[in-house]
């Protein structure tokens, strides 16, 4: 466990890419006209660029440790009322002690799957914001989506956040805004992006 | 859905939905508004999108340039006959108008495209 959870951390620490998300949905229910200078939208950090990092490998193993890691939580969901009642015996103290070890070790199960998780389906369906003269010359398209990709992925991992959300990456020193959606089918949309610069 | 882009030579002028949602739209209060609406005189439109309202624009260099702060300084929002929302996006690209791209949150083909009265201007 505690193996898999050090590859879990690498992994997301290999995994980042740039990232400055924010929330269009206020607290108090209205929408946010300029998400970066709204004050109680959500607000992460901008990450260090790793755009080229190739993770396919990683993924797939994750993904096996996933399933594995989701097994072993299932089976002591299962067996755990019965070590319960077992307990019993030994009083509510030691039920009291038994619960808390089951909530945290629940709680340790989530957080390492979660970092496994397989990925949620992206769709990027914005040949307007490909067209010729949206971005400088020498920016690739393909590299585009796929640091937006990586960026709504990371999002996900890290934050419940959902609706529509803004991000930023970094591709070869230009940044690119991009609008993604989460649809009621779970799937995330990206609805658009572009350069930032007026 | 599949977005065919088509360039259009000449360029042709603005199709009245068009005129108004951007008259609608630059009508908001933003930096840059007072210049991007005299713009809206002598814009032409340079390619259109055969499955969505989206179209490019060509602005005369004699119209004065607007200084904004974002490259989409107003946007507007409309639901479409399902409920799902369109996005009207205003870009401007070094001080003159560049695009309105209007698109569904799932990037779906629009349904019905919205009366301007609905249009939420921000």
């Amino acid at each position: 466990m505690a193996a898999a959870a050090a590859f879990g951390a690498f992994a997301a620490l290999a995994s980042s890419s740039a990232l400055s998300i924010v929330s269009r949905a206020l607290p108090d229910g209205s929408i946010c006209p300029d998400p970066p200078n709204c004050e109680g939208s959500i607000k992460l950090p901008t990450e260090t660029v790793t755009v080229n990092t190739n993770l396919g490998l990683f993924r797939g193993i994750g993904k096996i440790l996933s399933k594995a890691i989701g097994a072993i939580g299932r089976w002591l969901q299962k067996i755990w009322p019965r070590i319960l009642s077992g307990l019993k015996k030994f009083g509510a103290v030691a039920k009291a002690g038994g619960k808390a070890l089951w909530e945290t070790s629940k709680s340790a199960v989530n957080k390492i799957k979660n970092i496994f998780r397989g990925d949620p389906k992206i769709t990027i369906n914005t040949e307007h914001a490909a067209r010729p003269g949206h971005f400088p010359n020498g920016i690739d398209v393909s590299q585009v989506e796929g640091a937006i990709t990586k960026s709504v992925n990371s999002v996900i991992r890290r934050t419940n956040i959902s609706g529509e959300f803004w991000g930023r990456v970094n591709v070869n020193g230009t940044i690119i805004e991009y609008r993604a959606f989460t649809l009621p089918n779970g799937t995330i949309n990206v609805g658009t992006y572009y350069p930032i610069v007026p | 859905m599949k977005h065919i882009i088509k360039d259009l030579v000449p360029h042709r002028p603005l199709k009245e939905f068009e005129y108004d949602v951007l008259e609608s739209m630059l009508s908001h209060n933003f930096q840059g508004q007072t210049e991007l609406f005299k713009q809206l005189d002598g814009v032409k439109v340079s390619s259109e999108c055969k499955t969505c309202p989206t179209v490019e624009f060509v602005v005369p260099s004699s119209y004065p340039k607007a200084e904004v702060k974002h490259r989409i300084p107003v946007e507007a929002v409309a639901e479409d006959s399902d409920g799902v929302k369109i996005h009207f996006l205003v870009h401007v690209v070094n001080g003159y108008l560049f695009e309105l791209e209007v698109f569904r949150e799932d990037s779906e083909r629009i349904l019905k495209i919205p009366d301007i009265d609905s249009l939420l201007v921000f």
